[in-house]
């Protein structure tokens, strides 16, 4: 639906606070690491798959608090569980933007971010990879959380309570292929694992979000 | 006698453990204004709600020209207008961009119509201005302005539709009601007050 994505990426260009808050956050976290730890290179890229898939979980809670949050107190949900259209089709949509300009920025951030943390020049497109991969994982089980926390105010705590065990084999795969990419070995069984996890969180996400919001507007 | 679009048979609806909705059974036909009455939480919102396929009750059937809501849902989302207690306004975007979503989303406006409804509204001049910047009588009529959108939707549920409108406007939203109810709707509202003015086909329906 056009539609959607079009009203979306028209408020995030009014609001470019949102989605490039959880960047700058992700930006300083992997930039403070290589200062407060001693700098040497080996030390840096033992640590910085994990550094690196930390700070992009913790930035994607961050950017999936709002996600349904607005539209929700505004009555557009409504609106659109009243359209003709399926929900559920509205919501991907909806998601498909958020993942854009979370997950795809962040991945064109991680060029640099990798730099800083000594990671081999070679590694990049992994890492570039299985951030996007990642991200997506992320953005779709996110929103489950995102729109099950809707009727509860303010509960960014409940939110990440939900989001992160979810979260927890995205963050192992992702960073085991970061790491094996850096020792210049095979990545290709982590990055299918995280190919599948996308797979799985799409199914799993999309009809647990519809209905989450559909008991959100009781 | 008309024909009859909404039936709702013995519905009872528990908020907790107080029951809202009664053992309420209550019939909406065509040509058909009704008013739903009542003090603060005697439960209007919550019967829109219900009727609206939002909330289901725990006893009772509802159906939808004859159909049990199970089976009618869909057909009763395409041919409803339902405006709640918030605007269904988001306050990032321009009037003119949420009306435009609104009615994308419904299946299209022709071109000239969405600014014709505005004028409509009397908040032409507020076209481009950010939702957020306007007051909220200018908030509800725009919102209101999809009313002249959906002319064509047989069922309207409004809830306190007049809400923080100068007389004016609860003169246009009036006659926007009547239009419907002439040309065979059916338009249930809502209004704790009473009402010094009733639109055609007036019932009022007392909870």
């Amino acid at each position: 639906m056009g539609e959607v994505m079009r009203r979306e990426c028209r408020l995030a260009a009014r609001k470019p606070s949102q989605w490039l808050q959880p960047l700058v956050f992700f930006s300083l976290v992997v930039t403070l690491f290589p200062l407060s730890l001693s700098p040497t290179p080996d030390l840096l890229k033992t640590l910085a798959p994990g550094v690196l898939w930390v700070a992009a979980l913790l930035s994607s809670t961050l950017s999936l608090e709002r996600l349904f949050a607005n539209d929700f107190e505004e009555g557009v949900l409504e609106q659109w569980v009243l359209s003709p259209h399926p929900l559920w089709v509205l919501i991907a949509c909806k998601i498909a933007v958020h993942w854009f300009f979370s997950g795809v920025t962040l991945m064109l951030l991680a060029p640099l971010a990798a730099m800083s943390l000594a990671i081999p020049s070679s590694a990049v497109g992994v890492v570039m990879g299985s951030l996007a991969l990642g991200t997506l994982c992320l953005s779709l089980l996110g929103a489950i959380g995102a729109a099950l926390t809707l009727s509860a105010r303010r509960s960014s705590s409940l939110l990440s309570l939900i989001t992160l065990p979810m979260a927890l084999p995205i963050l192992i795969f992702g960073a085991r292929a970061m790491d094996l990419a850096s020792q210049g070995q095979d990545t290709a069984g982590a990055l299918w694992l995280l190919g599948s996890l996308c797979v799985l969180s799409v199914s799993l996400a999309l009809p647990a979000v519809t209905a989450a919001v559909r008991i959100a507007m009781e | 006698m008309a024909t009859i679009l909404i039936e709702a048979t013995e519905i009872e609806f528990w908020r907790q453990d107080r029951c809202v909705l009664d053992r309420l059974s209550v019939q909406f036909s065509a040509s058909e204004a009704v008013h739903v009455m009542g003090a603060n939480g005697v439960g209007k919102t919550t019967l829109m709600r219900v009727l609206a396929g939002f909330l289901w009750p725990e006893y009772g059937t509802l159906r939808y020209r004859g159909v049990p809501y199970d089976a009618s849902l869909p057909t009763l989302r395409r041919e409803l207008f339902f405006l709640g207690h918030s605007h269904g306004l988001s306050a990032d975007l321009t009037a003119f961009e949420n009306l435009q979503h609104w009615s994308n989303l419904q299946g299209g406006a022709a071109p000239g119509e969405l600014e014709q409804a505005l004028v409509d509204a009397g908040v032409a001049e507020c076209r481009d201005r950010a939702v957020r910047a306007l007051s909220a009588g200018q908030k509800r009529r725009v919102s209101l302005a999809r009313l002249c959108l959906a002319h064509a939707l047989p069922v309207w549920i409004l809830d306190e539709p007049w809400t923080n409108l100068d007389s004016d406007g609860m003169a246009w939203v009036l006659s926007l009601i009547d239009r419907r109810i002439e040309s065979g709707g059916t338009v249930i509202f809502s209004a704790h007050a009473q009402l010094t003015f009733e639109p055609r086909g007036y019932r009022a329906l007392a909870l």
